[in-house]
């Protein structure tokens, strides 16, 4: 039942010598043999390698040595981040084979850290969708409600956590694929701020979106692993050069004082009436622990799908050129010279939504169209960083619904466009690269709720404190029986 | 009726920067004589995730290019992907600048033939990556990675060159103007420098530009003058026959020595640029402007002209000794030690040159330092050795750690200047001589002189070279008359 604890108790109970690190491996190696078939979270599964992780750390232990905080702690890392010598194949036939040569910073840093990577998670192919459907291994599942969607393009990394398999994981965030999921699985995910943690190593959807942020169930635990990933890495030129606050230490439950900006443009017609109330209960509950409610304006929020559907397809057409056959990955059985190679290699190794972004990019960056799609969208993306760099003089926090839905049925039929609107509230915040914090606020028909909570470019510290005031009041972490 | 026809000339120079690592990784840039495919990484590789870094000393480099080549140095630019699909580019992008390149309205001064100044603009300069090299055997065909991802930089220039000789011109000044940076080793044998030709034709007067097409693989200077002298007739050729110039892309054929369409307007490529989101903006200080700007050396035209105004050698022998700054650097230093310019330029540009051209060395390979060699001209200078002398001691020196003075001593080779020594071997030679004496006495005053040379000549053989010349004339003067 070890599976059943935070991390931080997990962390707590290995200091105090309660249990031992193999224990806890084996403990959730039970629970995913039991889930896994139900879920389906994970792409790769590492017990040999973790119980011999977790063996080092028992000896540690033994030698009486300082454990770091998340030293033995199993977490599970989306299956777009680059390990050496795991598969790692951002759930595409194209990358069916693909063994990292490196370790992503994130990797090298968990390792560091002492903390146990056990798997891969299952993913929308390159990150590309919100439901895991367009995987090319398979469907993960929601907790709540196994016929439901986890969302995406994080599925596995939320229902893996969601369904008790795992305490912690990470996912990356382009458009909300972090926070989306973790509204859907009842979980705490945050989205950093744009550069705060490396992306070397991160299979690259839209590099001026993408961010890898932690996944957990409470939000001190994500804090925690947070603090593991984050920080100036010099392999990433983008990576700001900051210094990384201990995020797990103003985790005070007070919330007094603190401006909370609403944001009126987010309550649109699209948005379910049920996760409405929810989220006007979560405004009520948060005004009950003193904090101070502003209706605010971010007026060019409605403009947001677009420019992403723009400027996300540009640079994943560009990013994915190199999935071509020639070095690594798939390639085309038979094929007549190397134009062919290519066509065939990326015909039979890309899926559907893959090829629709690819095809949407390649067109809005072609000669003729650039400056009407490309240029134009960049230019809107500043208005909307504009309207909250504005908003942010006059509050701390934003706090918006995070989906305009509960999860939906795997068998729903969605057109493409119905499922770019699932973003629609976690888009601004990759377009602006703040930060964003997704928070378990409720349930309706046992399905849960989630609500946003966005925060000033690197301050990740007000969101993480406001989450944690909220979560400690009223939400109680719960992994449903599966 | 004959029409008369002009033809305008852009180049595109490619410079592979001589940096330890390449552009975007820690990979080791000397891999010349490595296996292929060893000097790589997941970031030269275009491996999923990884991500470009800038070397700081690729723009160091660059920056110093844009001096030597007289740009303006932009302090914000920016980094552009340009999406093309080949097998040996590994991102199926290149990362280069777009647009918004680092420097910008640069300019060289060519020499015309009838001696006049011809300015030609250099439009920009960008920073880029190369590609690797693909090899075709067969059926098959094999990528070399090692030079992907190495830093290059473009050196555009306006379309202001109306010849092959202008092209070869500046092309050349461009090659010397980058050299003295040292910040590549600017060699078209070794695919260090790089050329592509933009060649329009127009009728004389003609306001608007011809057709342009441009010519790629041009990998040396003479090809670089010939493909346009080709393409230039072939063009005009063309229009006279009738035809239409297309704008298209043709590769030189060295064997044949023609040019050949290699890709159509039609099938010009789309690159579909966009700014590189994996890189941030590229800011340039003030200090480090400053800085580079104090590492420059002079520039070769600079050093040429004060050659000649300082030490008072030609133009011909100013230019020679500054085709390499290791080798002007050598004059100077002679010179200083010495105080003997032209006899200095004189013994570099023959003794000196001649031997490393021999053995294939550097000046800054030779034995013979530069305060040696300064030792030898002046003992050339005072008299103590004569010109004949001298050229013996240089050769036992190219291969002597004594210094030139101790040599001198040793082997006894200063010039014998004591008046009783030398009077002692003008009256040996007079005796022994009969004849020419008889014959310098009855000679008229104009063979005098040659008759007197052989019996002078008769000392020198006699004092082994050493005696002082103008001593022995002026003894040898006294005793026949
Ligand atoms: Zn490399």
């Amino acid at each position: 039942m070890l599976y059943k604890h935070t991390a931080t108790e997990l962390s707590a109970m290995l200091k105090a010598k309660k249990i031992t690190t193999v224990e806890l491996i084996n403990d959730i190696f039970d629970r995913i043999e039991k889930t896994e078939s139900k879920l389906g979270s994970f792409t790769l599964l590492k017990k040999e390698s973790a119980l011999e992780e977790a063996k080092k750390v028992d000896e540690k232990i033994a030698r009486g040595e300082e454990l770091l905080p998340l030293e033995g702690i199993p977490i599970a890392i989306k299956d777009n981040m680059v390990s050496k010598g795991d598969l790692t194949t951002s759930a595409s036939k194209i990358l069916s084979n693909y063994e990292g040569i490196y370790d992503a910073t994130v990797v090298k840093r968990l390792k560091d850290a002492g903390a146990i990577i056990i798997g891969k998670t299952n993913m929308d192919e390159f990150a590309m969708g919100s439901t895991t459907k367009s995987s090319y291994i398979k469907e993960s599942k929601n907790p709540w409600d196994l016929e439901r969607t986890p969302g995406g393009s994080s599925g596995g990394s939320a229902s893996s956590v969601g369904g008790g398999q795992v305490p912690l994981s990470l996912g990356s965030d382009t458009g909300g694929s972090i926070r989306q999921p973790a509204a859907f699985c009842g979980l705490v995910g945050l989205k950093p701020t744009y550069g705060r943690v490396s992306r070397y190593g991160l299979m690259a959807f839209a590099s001026s979106l993408d961010q890898i942020g932690p996944m957990g169930r409470s939000v001190e635990d994500v804090a925690a692993l947070f603090n593991v990933i984050g920080g100036y890495d010099e392999m990433d030129a983008t990576s700001m050069e900051l210094e990384m606050p201990d995020f797990t230490m103003n985790l005070d439950g007070n919330v007094k004082g603190l401006k909370i900006g609403i944001p009126k443009e987010y309550f649109i017609d699209g948005l379910n009436p049920e996760i409405k109330k929810v989220t006007e209960e979560a405004i009520e509950n948060f005004r009950k622990l003193g904090a101070e409610i502003v209706p605010i304006s971010l007026p060019n929020t409605e403009f947001a799908p677009a420019t992403y559907y723009i400027i996300a397809p540009a640079e994943a057409s560009s990013n994915l050129a190199r999935f071509d056959g020639v070095r690594y990955g798939y390639r085309a059985s038979s094929y007549d010279g190397i134009e062919d190679m290519y066509i065939k290699t990326r015909s039979e190794g890309f899926g559907p939504e893959v090829k629709r972004r690819i095809m949407i990019g390649t067109y809005v960056l072609s000669a003729g169209y650039y400056d009407a799609y490309y240029k134009k969208a960049q230019k809107v993306r500043r208005l909307i960083k504009n309207d909250f760099e504005k908003a942010f003089n006059e509050v701390d926090v934003i706090l918006t619904p995070a989906t305009p839905g509960t999860s939906f049925k795997l068998t729903d039929k969605k057109t493409p466009v119905e499922l770019y609107l699932e973003d629609i509230f976690t888009i601004p915040a990759n377009l602006s690269g703040i930060p964003g914090l997704v928070i378990p606020a409720g349930k309706v028909d046992n399905l849960p709720v989630g609500v946003q909570l966005l925060g000033k470019a690197f301050d990740e510290a007000t969101i993480l404190k406001a989450g944690d005031a909220y979560e400690k009041a009223y939400t109680k972490m719960e992994i449903p029986e599966l | 009726m004959a029409r008369e026809w002009e033809s305008v000339i852009g180049l595109e120079i490619h410079c592979q920067l001589d940096t330890k690592t390449k552009v975007w990784c820690g990979c080791s840039s000397d891999y010349d004589n490595s296996p292929e495919n060893t000097h790589t990484c997941p970031i030269c590789l275009g491996h999923p995730g990884a991500l470009p870094k800038l070397n700081k000393k690729v723009l160091d480099y660059a920056i110093k290019a844009g001096f030597a080549l007289n740009c303006d140095i932009n302090k914000e630019s920016k980094f552009d992907r340009k999406n093309y699909f080949y097998p040996d580019t590994p991102k199926n992008y290149q990362i280069t600048q777009f647009d918004h390149p680092y420097a910008e309205g640069g300019h060289i001064d060519i020499k015309l033939s009838n001696g006049d100044d011809k300015r030609i603009g250099v439009t920009r300069i960008h920073i880029e990556e190369d590609a690797g090299k693909s090899i075709h055997a067969g059926e098959e065909s094999f990528i070399n990675f090692n030079r992907a991802s190495m830093p290059l930089i473009e050196i555009v220039s306006e379309p202001d060159m109306r010849n092959s000789e202008e092209a070869y011109r500046y092309l050349n000044l461009v090659k010397d103007a980058l050299k003295y940076t040292k910040i590549s080793d600017v060699s078209m044998e070794l695919g260090s420098l790089r050329c592509d030709a933009n060649i329009s034709v127009m009728q004389k007067g003609a306001k608007e530009f011809g057709t342009r097409v441009e010519v790629k693989n041009l990998n040396s200077f003479k090809g670089v003058a010939r493909a346009i002298d080709y393409e230039i007739s072939r063009q005009i050729e063309e229009i006279e026959n009738g035809g239409e110039i297309n704008q298209e892309t043709r590769l030189w054929d060295e064997e044949s020595q023609v040019t050949r369409v290699m890709r159509s307007k039609e099938e010009a490529m789309d690159y579909r640029f966009f700014p590189e989101p994996d890189l941030v903006r590229i800011v340039i200080t003030d200090e480090q402007l400053e800085r580079l700007e104090g590492e420059m050396p002079e520039s070769k035209i600079a050093k040429i002209a004060r050659f000649v105004t300082d030490y008072k050698i030609s133009e011909n022998d100013a230019e020679t000794l500054s085709n390499s700054i290791e080798l002007a650097d050598y004059f100077e230093k002679t010179v200083a030690s010495s105080n003997n310019s032209k006899l200095s330029c004189n013994w570099i540009l023959t003794e000196v040159l001649r031997v490393l051209k021999d053995n294939n060395k550097t000046i800054e390979e030779f034995s013979i330092n530069s305060e040696e060699l300064g030792e030898i001209i002046k003992l050339i200078d005072k008299g103590a050795i004569s010109s004949k002398i001298a050229k013996k001691l240089f050769e036992i020196k190219l291969n002597d750690e004594r210094s030139p003075i101790k040599i001198v001593e040793d082997e006894k080779m200063a010039q014998v200047a004591d008046t009783s020594e030398i009077e002692k071997m003008v009256v040996e030679v007079v005796a022994n001589n009969p004849k020419l004496v008889e014959d310098y006495k009855v000679a008229d005053e104009g063979r005098k002189p040659r008759v007197i040379k052989g019996l002078m000549g008769q000392v020198m053989k006699a004092s082994k070279g050493k005696a002082n010349p103008k001593m022995v004339m002026d003894i040898l003067t006294e005793k026949l008359s």
